[in-house]
Parts: structure tokens; C-alpha cells; sequence
């Protein structure tokens, strides 16, 4: 290989490293990176030390698999081996060529370099995750002692490497059969797959002649079922068979290596296969240098954001969330547009379609008499998603500061109190997951109600586990109604709970925008690592002390009716969904106008824009 | 009116703009050129509220952008040198949000008026990912001009653009500027800047190296022939010590 693709890989491999130390300058990163590394340190060490992880599966006969059935695991392998090759070799289609960059292609092609080196350095390219693959293999499998543990990494190292050359010369084949004539590629395809077949054929029968008066005598005396497996496993081992299966149980059986002995007898013929499946891939004669461009262009496009908008039909293209008139609070254009990411269709008509949809699940199943297990889905699902879509949706969606931030050249020039754009910008995630919320509480409500037509249509009452009594009463109040009561009353402590979370999130997006995953370079690494451990807990110690008064407002309420015997009322809830949400209302107010003045004083040059690096 | 005193921008040791002062007044075009990191898009951050700089003050209309932000953002538009565009909004919606940030009256007649002008009426309900650069570029430059704002701040406007588009561009500009927008062009085509611009500052290391118009700087380096274009004057100034 040219020594100069290799100083290419090197160099950008340093290039990673300089770029990752010069960020450790900055004490945010290295917070991050000190945490990350105290607890891949502290897992590395238990696992090492022979923890519960460290029992070992490739320790042979002293570990986990023990006797008879260690000693058969590497020709269980090699078997498995055997049908995953000829499978993905049978099968006519694939990724075609070896996959390049973009920008790889671009420096490589127009290089003078030879098919082969590029080919080669394709190949290089891919290393750098089988051996990371190894290492944590090994470490997970391993026994901890350090010479088993070394011989466990090149033997898995081997072992991965021939799966990628496999896995690229057929990338290859397929690709040179469609640059050949029809005829040519009928005939290697029909070369392979007879090969394939011949050669199950000849281990099959191999295999079943000697053995089977063996196991057809066990059969009948119904031998047990350990017995059977000894005995097949020894006739596949022996003869023919085992012959057959010998170049596999090379590749399965080195992880198994007891000593080094018996590693250095096992190691030289999967060396050469490696080096023989090598040679295979860089001679191929397919041009892999159009396959390869294609690819990165599918790449890049399957990467891109934008893919999930180019499909959208004309007519969703002429509809937006809500009418944005030219005149008005200037914070509801951010409102408008970061809503669109989550959906353009009309809030008007997502309303509209959504008490269409609940309403056929309170009447239909009641019209059609169907079975209580219909609504009692129907009930655990809005329940579900009553509780857990909203805060999903409001960790997940880039509805915010998140992903304006990759557009700073245009929003930071725009003429908004910062704290209003805070405002607008905590504002979409919370409403996408209020709704999420509605429409859980709406599933659910109408899962009851539809039990209660179908009662009133067939008289029929229904009962399942997932589904309250409809006899039953809620403080005074039916069940359905005590039901819709608490869903009301809980609706302005959700909304403005979302909006907490919301508001943490994105102040902690303007406190470490680089800490943030969708900023290049973020989310990577033992630092991002710990980062994303000191976020999680701090989100989790501020929402906690953010819920925390509201709690307190409820209780003193629930104590104060205690305490001068006031009857319980269902119609308490929304009073205590008001108090709960009154100080959330506040702090959010609060932390909007902290995340404004981050905003306004932010300075993005490093972290963000990536200037005078 | 755009008016710059003593403008510094350092990252951690390196000085990207050096004490840059420059006033521009309405209805002029000024051509900012230099060599590469010589701080052009770091001036132009600056003066537009991306970034904050480290010293120094910068007006818009009379506008301190530090302390009175939202009034001087208000009569500013700038057009970044990459169109990052929003990818999940259509070109339309990109204008009817712009028109709202910037309370346009009218609004949705204008932004169909400049669809027309740049040559994207058929392309309103395209989202960006299916325009082309030059697409993209005319459909910043029309969001920027949306407001009619008094300070007009372009990097690399021309980018990406076919010539019948190039002599458009700069006709729309020369016609901003006419309508008494104060103008900044950074660009390296020192063709466009010889063309358009009034003034010209050329910056080198951060440094304002040569400012004036053409003219004044031809008669500022006596050593240079008396019909040198501005690609003399850039080589001369940026090549290093010349000048001093």
C-alpha cells in the first residue's frame, strides 16, 4: 500500500486528536471529559477485575461454557459461519463496491494513484472500527488476564477482518456482474450458486451416510436429547464433514485458544486467509470508482435533514400551522416557523381530524359490539401516551434553540427582545407535547366513553383490566366525568411542566451549545459522554426543585380543605391544576428571560461558528 | 448609516479584527476586501450582532447595536456568504417569516413582488433542498431586502450566481443603494467591488491597510501606474510590508 494513503490515515487520525485536545483546553470540556472518564474507568475496571461481565465466554473450559459443549462452541460457530457466508452470497443483491466519501473520492480519484492503492486504502479505512470492535468484545468476553485477553483481541481482530472482506468482495462481485454482459453475469451467478449448493451437498451427505445408523438407532431407543448433540457433533467433526468444515472452525476456533501454543498452531492459516481474501478484493476487476460516488451521494442525501420534506405533496407544501399575518409580535413568526418542523399541516385541521379519530373510537367499537379488549387497548394506549409522548417529544424534537443554533447567520440578526425569542422558542416543544399529551388523555376518555355507548347500545357492560368500572365514581362525580375533570384540571400544570422542561433544556442548549448533540463534533467521545451524565443530572435536579413549589401549593391546598372539613369535590382538580401550574408559569417566565440574556450575550465564535480554531 | 469605531475581535491570542473603524453613509457602497482570514466575516459578524466583538462600537442609523439591538437589527439586513436556509421551510414561508420579524406592511405583496424579481415565483413552494446555490443565494438576498433596510451588509453576494443573475444582483444593489441604504460588500471579486462599490476598505491581518475611493488610493500609492485596477492595488497591499 502507498505509504502516502497510509501518512493520509495517520494524519487525519492526529488531526482528530490535536482537535480533541485543543477542546480539552476549554473547562467545560474537560469537566465533561473527566466525568466520562472516571466512569468508563470505573466499568473498565470492574469488568477487568473479573466483575460480572468478566466471566469469561472464550475462557474455555474454566469459565461460563464448560466440558463437552466449550469444546463444541467453535464448530457451532464455524456451522453458523458457514450458513451466514453462503446466505449473503446466494442472495443477488447488496451494497455495491466499497463505500468511500465524498470528499475521499474527490482527493483520491484525480490522485495518481493506482486502483489497488485506493482500493487498499478503502480497506485501511475500515480498521480503525474492527479493531475498536475487538478491543470491547474482548473486554466484555474476556477473562481480564492479560495474555488471554491479547491473544482474544487478534483473534477477534482476524476473525472481523475476514467478515469485512467478505462482506466487500461480494459488494464487489455484485457490482462487477452488473458492468458484465447478461450472459457473463448468468454465468457467474450461476457458477456461485451451484458451488454453494455443492458444496452443502457434499457435506450433507458426508455428514449423513456414516452418521446415520448411529442416530437412526438412538432415534429409536429415544436417546437423550445431550447424547444426540455429542454424537453429531462428533460424526460433523471427523471424516469428510469435518474436512469440509475445517477452514471455519480456523477462523471460530482462535478466539478459544487456551495457550499460546495452541494459538501460534491455529494462527498461520487464518493469517492467510486474511491475506488470500485481501488479494481477492484489491484484484476485483469492478469499477468501484462510480459505485463508490453513488454511494456518498445516497449517503449525504439519507443524511440529510431536508429528505422528509422533499416528499411532502403540493398541497401540504401551501399549508402552515397557524395564518402569520405581516404585522404583530415578531416572536410568533419563531413560533410559526419552528412548529413547521414538527408538522405543517393546519393546528385547525390536526384538531379537527383528531376529534374525528376520537370520536370513531368511542362509537365504533360501541357500534359494532366489539370485544372489551378493543377499548381496553384503546385506553392503555392514550394512557401511555398521555404519560410518556410528552416528555419524549420534548427531550427528542430540535423545535428550539437546538436547531436554530445551526442557523446563527440568520437568527441572531433578527430584530427580537431575546427573551421573547426564549419564549417562542420554549414554547414549540412544550405545545407539540401538550397536545401529545391531549390526545393521550382524549384516547383514553374516549376508550371510557365508547365503553358506556356500548353498555347503553347493547347493554352489555364491559370490563377489562385496562379500563376503569363504569360504576364506579370519582369524589362524588361518574366515573367519566371525574375522569374528564382530572384530565382538564391537569392540563395547565402539563403544558406548563412541559414548558419547564423545555426551558431547561434549551437553557442548557445556550449555556453549552457545543455540548449539545446536533452541533458537529458534539455528542462523540468519553467527553460528550460525561457531558450528556452532568446535563441529565442537572435537568433532573431542576426540574425536581421546578416542580417542586407547585407540589407545594397542592399540598398546602389538599392540607388547608383537610383542615376545615371541606367536602372533597372532583371539581378540587382543576383548582389544584391552577396552583400547581402557577409558579411553573413563573419560573418559566424566569428562566426565558436567564436564556435571553444567555442569548443576547452569547458569543458563538468558538463553539458554534468554529472561528479562530 | 453604518458607522464602526475601533472595532477588536480576538480569539484566544489571535487579533482577527485590529481597532477597524469605517462609516458608511446612506445611499453609498462600500467594498470590503482582503485575503483570506483576513477578518472580513468576522467584521461582518460583527457588525451584524452574530457575534459580539471584544472592543469597540457599532451603529446602525444612529443605533448602538450593543445597547439598542432591536432598533438597530431592525433597519439592518445581512446576507451571509453560505445561504443556511431553514430546510423544513418553503421559500414562501421564508419570506412571510421575515415579513412578520420585521412587521413588513404589505408583506405578502412584497414578498411576491421579489419571488418575480429574483426569478423564484414558480419556486415558492420549493423548500431549499430543492433550489440550487444560486436559488438559494437570490432568495436570502430577497429576505434581506424584504424591509427596505437602511444597512445593507452582503458577503460574497454573487456567489453561486450565472452572469444574466450577477448583473441583476448588482443592479438591485446599486438600486438599494440609490433608495439611501448605507451598503458593505465583502467580496473577492474585486471586479464586482471596482464596479459597484464607491469606497473601498481593504483589510489585511485584521488591519485596515487602504481605504478611499479608487481613486484616492491610486494617488495614495504614487508608486503604483496611474490606471492600476483594484487586483494591482489588492496584490500590492496584501503582499507583505509594500504598503509600509
Amino acid at each position: 500500500m502507498s505509504p502516502v494513503l497510509i501518512r493520509l490515515l495517520l494524519l487525519s487520525i492526529r488531526g482528530r486528536l490535536v482537535r480533541w485536545l485543543r477542546m480539552l483546553r476549554r473547562p467545560k470540556y474537560l469537566i465533561g471529559f473527566a466525568i466520562g472518564l472516571a466512569y468508563v474507568g470505573f466499568w473498565a475496571r470492574s469488568v477487568l477485575s473479573g466483575g460480572k461481565l468478566g466471566n469469561s465466554f472464550f475462557s474455555g473450559r474454566s469459565g461460563r461454557v464448560e466440558g463437552d459443549l466449550a469444546a463444541m462452541v467453535p464448530l457451532f460457530l464455524a456451522f453458523a459461519l458457514l450458513v451466514f457466508v453462503s446466505v449473503v452470497w446466494l442472495l443477488p443483491w447488496g451494497r455495491l463496491g466499497v463505500p468511500f466519501r465524498e470528499a475521499e473520492l474527490m482527493l483520491l480519484l484525480p490522485a495518481p494513484l493506482t486502483r489497488r492503492q485506493i482500493l487498499q486504502f478503502g480497506l485501511l479505512k475500515g480498521q480503525a472500527a474492527i479493531v475498536t470492535s475487538s478491543l470491547i468484545i474482548s473486554l466484555f468476553a474476556g477473562t481480564g488476564r492479560l495474555p488471554e485477553q491479547a491473544r482474544l483481541v487478534v483473534s477477534l481482530w482476524l476473525a472481523l477482518t475476514l467478515l469485512d472482506l467478505n462482506k466487500k468482495g461480494r459488494a464487489l462481485f455484485l457490482l462487477r456482474q452488473r458492468e458484465i454482459s447478461r450472459r457473463a453475469a448468468l454465468a457467474r451467478r450461476l457458477a456461485v450458486v451451484l458451488g454453494i449448493a455443492a458444496f452443502w451437498s457434499l457435506l450433507a451427505v458426508s455428514f449423513y451416510r456414516p452418521a446415520a445408523p448411529t442416530l437412526d438407532a438412538m432415534w429409536q431407543q429415544r436417546a437423550d436429547v445431550w447424547d444426540l448433540i455429542v454424537t453429531v457433533v462428533g460424526h460433523a467433526e471427523t471424516g469428510m464433514s469435518g474436512a469440509l468444515l475445517t477452514p471455519f472452525v480456523w477462523i471460530t476456533g482462535l478466539p478459544f485458544a487456551s495457550s499460546w501454543r495452541e494459538f501460534a498452531i491455529g494462527l498461520p492459516p487464518v493469517a492467510a486467509m486474511v491475506v488470500l481474501g485481501h488479494e481477492a478484493v484489491v484484484r476485483s476487476k469492478a469499477s468501484f470508482e462510480e459505485a463508490a460516488l453513488q454511494h456518498a451521494g445516497e449517503i449525504a442525501q439519507r443524511k440529510s435533514p431536508s429528505r422528509r420534506f422533499r416528499r411532502l405533496s403540493a398541497r401540504l407544501r401551501q399549508e402552515n400551522p397557524f395564518r402569520l399575518g405581516p404585522t404583530g409580535r415578531p416572536e410568533l413568526a419563531v413560533l410559526w416557523k419552528n412548529l413547521h418542523l414538527s408538522s405543517r399541516r393546519s393546528l385547525g385541521r390536526i384538531f379537527g381530524w383528531t376529534v374525528a379519530g376520537l370520536t370513531g373510537v368511542a362509537v365504533v367499537p360501541a357500534a359494532v359490539n366489539a370485544p372489551a379488549l378493543v377499548l381496553g387497548l384503546a385506553a392503555l394506549t392514550g394512557g401511555v401516551v398521555a404519560v410518556v409522548l410528552p416528555l419524549i417529544l420534548t427531550l427528542s424534537q430540535q423545535n428550539d434553540f437546538r436547531s436554530d443554533l445551526r442557523h446563527l447567520d440568520l437568527v441572531r440578526t433578527w430584530p427580537v427582545v431575546p427573551h421573547r425569542l426564549a419564549t417562542a422558542e420554549i414554547l414549540a416543544p412544550a405545545l407539540v407535547a401538550t397536545a401529545a399529551g391531549c390526545l393521550g388523555a382524549g384516547l383514553f376518555l374516549a376508550a371510557m366513553v365508547g365503553a358506556w355507548l356500548r353498555f347503553a347500545f347493547h347493554g352489555d357492560t364491559v370490563t377489562h383490566v385496562f379500563l376503569p368500572p363504569l360504576d364506579a365514581t370519582i369524589m362524588g362525580l361518574p366515573i367519566i366525568a371525574g375522569t374528564a375533570l382530572i384530565a382538564v384540571g391537569l392540563l395547565p400544570a402539563l403544558a406548563s411542566g412541559m414548558a419547564l422542561l423545555a426551558a431547561l433544556r434549551n437553557l442548557a442548549v445556550l449555556a453549552f451549545p457545543a455540548w449539545i448533540g446536533s452541533l458537529p463534533e458534539s455528542g462523540r467521545g468519553i467527553q460528550a459522554l460525561g457531558q450528556r451524565m452532568l446535563l441529565g443530572t442537572v435537568m433532573i435536579l431542576g426540574l425536581t426543585l421546578g416542580l417542586l413549589p407547585g407540589a407545594l401549593l397542592v399540598g398546602s391546598a389538599i392540607l388547608v380543605q383537610g383542615y376545615f372539613s371541606i367536602p372533597w369535590s372532583a371539581w378540587a382538580f382543576p383548582l389544584w391544576g391552577g396552583l400547581a401550574a402557577a409558579p411553573l408559569v413563573v419560573e418559566v417566565a424566569l428562566l426565558a428571560r436567564l436564556a435571553g440574556r444567555l442569548w443576547a450575550g452569547m458569543d458563538p465564535s468558538h463553539e458554534i461558528l468554529d472561528l479562530g480554531r | 448609516m453604518i458607522e464602526v469605531e475601533g472595532l477588536v475581535k480576538v480569539y484566544d491570542t489571535l487579533r482577527a479584527v485590529d481597532g477597524l473603524s469605517l462609516r458608511v453613509e446612506g445611499g453609498k457602497i462600500l467594498g470590503l476586501v482582503g485575503p483570506n482570514g483576513a477578518g472580513k466575516t468576522t467584521t461582518l459578524r460583527c457588525l451584524t450582532g452574530i457575534i459580539p466583538p471584544t472592543e469597540g462600537r457599532v451603529t446602525i442609523e444612529g443605533f448602538d447595536l450593543a445597547k439598542q439591538p432591536v432598533e438597530a437589527k431592525r433597519r439592518l439586513a445581512f446576507v451571509p456568504d453560505e445561504p443556511r436556509l431553514f430546510d423544513y421551510l418553503t421559500a414562501a414561508d421564508h419570506l412571510a417569516m421575515t415579513a412578520r420579524l420585521y412587521g413588513v406592511e404589505a408583506g405578502r405583496e412584497r414578498s411576491e413582488a421579489l419571488l418575480e424579481e429574483f426569478g423564484l415565483a414558480d419556486r415558492s413552494r420549493s423548500f431549499p433542498s430543492e433550489l440550487s446555490r444560486g436559488m438559494k443565494q437570490k432568495l436570502m438576498v430577497a429576505m434581506a431586502l424584504l424591509h427596505r433596510p437602511a444597512a445593507l451588509i452582503l458577503d460574497e453576494p454573487l456567489t453561486g450566481l450565472d452572469p444574466a443573475a450577477m448583473r441583476r444582483m448588482k443592479d438591485r444593489i446599486r438600486t438599494t443603494a440609490a433608495e439611501g441604504a448605507a451598503v458593505i460588500i465583502s467580496s473577492h471579486m474585486l471586479h464586482l467591488v471596482e464596479e459597484i462599490c464607491g469606497a473601498i476598505v481593504i483589510l489585511v491581518r485584521g488591519r485596515k491597510e487602504l481605504e478611499g475611493s479608487l481613486a484616492e488610493i491610486r494617488e495614495a500609492l504614487p508608486d503604483l501606474a496611474g490606471d492600476a485596477d483594484l487586483e494591482e492595488i489588492f496584490i500590492r497591499a496584501t503582499e507583505d510590508g509594500k504598503l509600509r
